[in-house]
């Protein structure tokens, strides 16, 4: 049984970052940090627990970017992917996620994958779509946002708990081959294991060269990315942190909140 | 110009969900000029009573759909029975609520039919003649501003963007229902039932205040922090966002946001939330809101009363032990 994890490189959110001066997406400059999309952590883990319960399993990750996405794809032989899938593009910036599902399908349909997992969404452009937009490409079955999953090998299905808002969940079976996107939460993602890092470190990612240029047109035009407008509704307390706290108290104390 | 919108309305058996009510608000703010056709389908087992309802109150035309697999959320299924309905509408917009069942459907509807899709829509604007959509990145940090370039696009809508919106506006049609049964199948799909998540806990409903922890509060151990400032109010209450608790270091009674509990106490205090509408829906309506964040540009600064520009885990202890000089002394 092959399992494909689709993981995205992503700024990390923590660091302060700017506007680019084409105000397209975010500048991308030597001092940016990335990391791994939060939610694929979840979803390579995921895929690492299957194969510990299922032995025969084999799983690959794949990326779509530029070369610094290597990061990421090492990171995944480092917790325990066979192999990594790194889908070259020249440039970063902000991809439409139709262009990236479209790589990630017609790569998929070239190999036999018997179950594909993303994570729910990206941290960065936070869109929800390039898990289930690859599912419609291969025209295979898929359920977003799952929270549990059980894999049945011998009738070929996968049980999964899918969240939905307010507290809810549905139950769904899916027919293999199948794409789940995996929510936070289901799992806590492990840290490398040393022998992992070792073949990480001499193990060569599988390179597949892309032209995005000739990628499928963009379906909807990127105009402008701003800061969002400030809504001066708050007052920012100033001072020292104490001279902060008595201001608070204050007020907490004139609206009889304090014990 | 002729400008047709479909609106995709969300069922849970047969019931329409609070929400579908925001896609009329958004709809009439994407028809300013009110020249095009409006039609809201609504997918379900049995809704000719649910699309009668509808049509009436809302004052546009209205179609059911039905089929026994659409008793529960079945995006396949639906997308499939849809496409019929896409083919003779040729709609300019279709909408969809931007949860989980909405989002799968945009996407698989946007394949089909080689439209554009963009998600978590929170304002519409014109620029030079074109409808554009704006919608939030990098937890809130940054706002992008999208045009579609195909004939048709399918968008989702955030939910509490629109809500409050066009209610006062007449209805701009007379509305009929009709309701067809579909003939689909979702291969591969089946949906075994719905469950509710068990709650029994009903502290955060009852608490006048909530101190709530964010990803800011770095490891377990800091929880005794909001835990002490929990302790100075008269009737406060602990929670956190969902990183929280999917690390377990809260039960999910605790969690509040898009997937947790919507709480309106009398006081919010957020400390180490960044402000992610996930979360912020679950919260926005507190009387006060306070925010204590390290990052100046967080967005939770932005909804709040008092903002500090401080690390929790000096902040808090500095808090506690003023009340107890101020006050208690």
């Amino acid at each position: 049984m092959n399992i494909l994890v689709c993981i995205k490189q992503v700024p990390d959110l923590e660091s302060t970052l700017a506007i680019d001066p084409d105000a397209k997406w975010i500048l991308e400059d030597d001092t940016l940090k990335f990391r791994i999309n939060h939610f694929d952590a979840f979803a390579l883990e995921e895929a690492i627990r299957i194969k510990e319960s299922f032995p025969d399993v084999t799983i690959d990750a794949l990326s779509v970017g530029p070369a610094r996405v290597d990061d990421v794809l090492k990171h995944a032989i480092s917790v325990g992917v066979h192999d990594g899938i790194h889908i070259l593009t020249e440039e970063g910036g902000y991809m439409p996620p139709h262009m990236t599902a479209t790589l990630i399908a017609e790569y998929a349909a070239s190999k036999s994958y018997d179950l594909i997992l993303a994570g729910v969404m990206a941290e960065d452009d936070m869109l929800y779509q390039v898990g289930p937009m690859t599912a419609a490409l291969l025209d295979i079955p898929c359920a977003t946002s799952v929270i549990k999953e059980q894999l049945n090998p011998e009738n070929r299905t996968i049980a999964v708990d899918c969240e939905m808002e307010g507290g809810m969940t549905e139950q769904v079976e899916l027919t293999l081959p199948a794409l789940l996107t995996i929510q936070s939460g289901i799992n806590h993602p492990r840290y490398p294991s040393l022998s992992n890092v070792l073949r990480a470190n001499s193990q060569k990612r599988i390179l597949i060269h892309t032209d995005t240029a000739e990628a499928p047109g963009q379906r909807e035009k990127v105009l402008s990315l701003a800061l969002p407008e400030k809504s001066s509704k708050g007052v920012m307390l100033d001072g020292t942190p104490e001279e902060k706290a008595e201001m608070l108290l204050k007020i907490f104390h004139e609206k009889s909140f304090l014990k | 110009m002729q400008t047709d919108i479909l609106l995709i309305a969300e069922t849970i058996e047969n019931e329409l969900t609070p929400l579908s009510n925001e896609l009329i608000a958004f709809a009439r703010k994407l028809l300013p000029n009110k020249s095009g056709r409006l039609l809201m389908v609504i997918p379900g087992q049995a809704v000719q009573q649910v699309a009668e309802q509808a049509a009436e109150i809302f004052g546009i035309p209205v179609l059911g759909l039905e089929h026994d697999g659409l008793r529960y959320p079945n995006p396949p299924l639906l997308a499939a029975g849809l496409q019929p309905v896409m083919e003779e509408v040729s709609p300019s917009f279709t909408c969809l609520l931007h949860s989980t069942r909405g989002c799968q459907l945009a996407t698989s509807l946007s394949v089909k039919n080689r439209a554009s899709c963009i998600t978590a829509i929170e304002s519409i604007s014109q620029e030079k003649e074109q409808t554009v959509f704006k919608r939030s990145l990098f937890n809130g940090k940054f706002v992008m501003t999208l045009a579609p370039q195909t004939a048709q696009a399918i968008l989702t809508i955030l939910p509490g963007a629109f809500s409050r919106i066009g209610n006062e506006e007449p209805p701009p049609g007379s509305g009929e229902a009709e309701v067809r049964k579909i003939d689909a199948r979702s291969a591969g799909f089946s949906p075994k039932g719905l469950a509710e998540m068990e709650e029994s806990d009903n502290a955060l409903e009852e608490a006048d205040v909530i101190v709530s922890a964010g990803r800011g509060i770095g490891k377990q151990e800091n929880l005794d922090l909001i835990k002490n400032a929990v302790s100075i109010f008269s009737n406060a209450a602990m929670a956190g966002s969902r990183t929280v608790i999917d690390q377990g270091w809260l039960p999910y009674q605790r969690q509040v946001g898009e997937t947790g509990k919507t709480v309106s106490p009398r006081l919010y205090i957020a400390c180490g939330i960044s402000g992610a509408h996930q979360h912020v829906v679950g919260m926005k309506n507190s009387q006060w809101i306070v925010a204590i964040n390290t990052d100046p540009q967080a967005v939770i600064f932005s909804i709040s009363d008092y903002g500090i520009v401080e690390d929790l885990k000096t902040f808090l202890p500095i808090l506690v032990e003023k009340k107890k000089k101020m006050f208690d002394a």
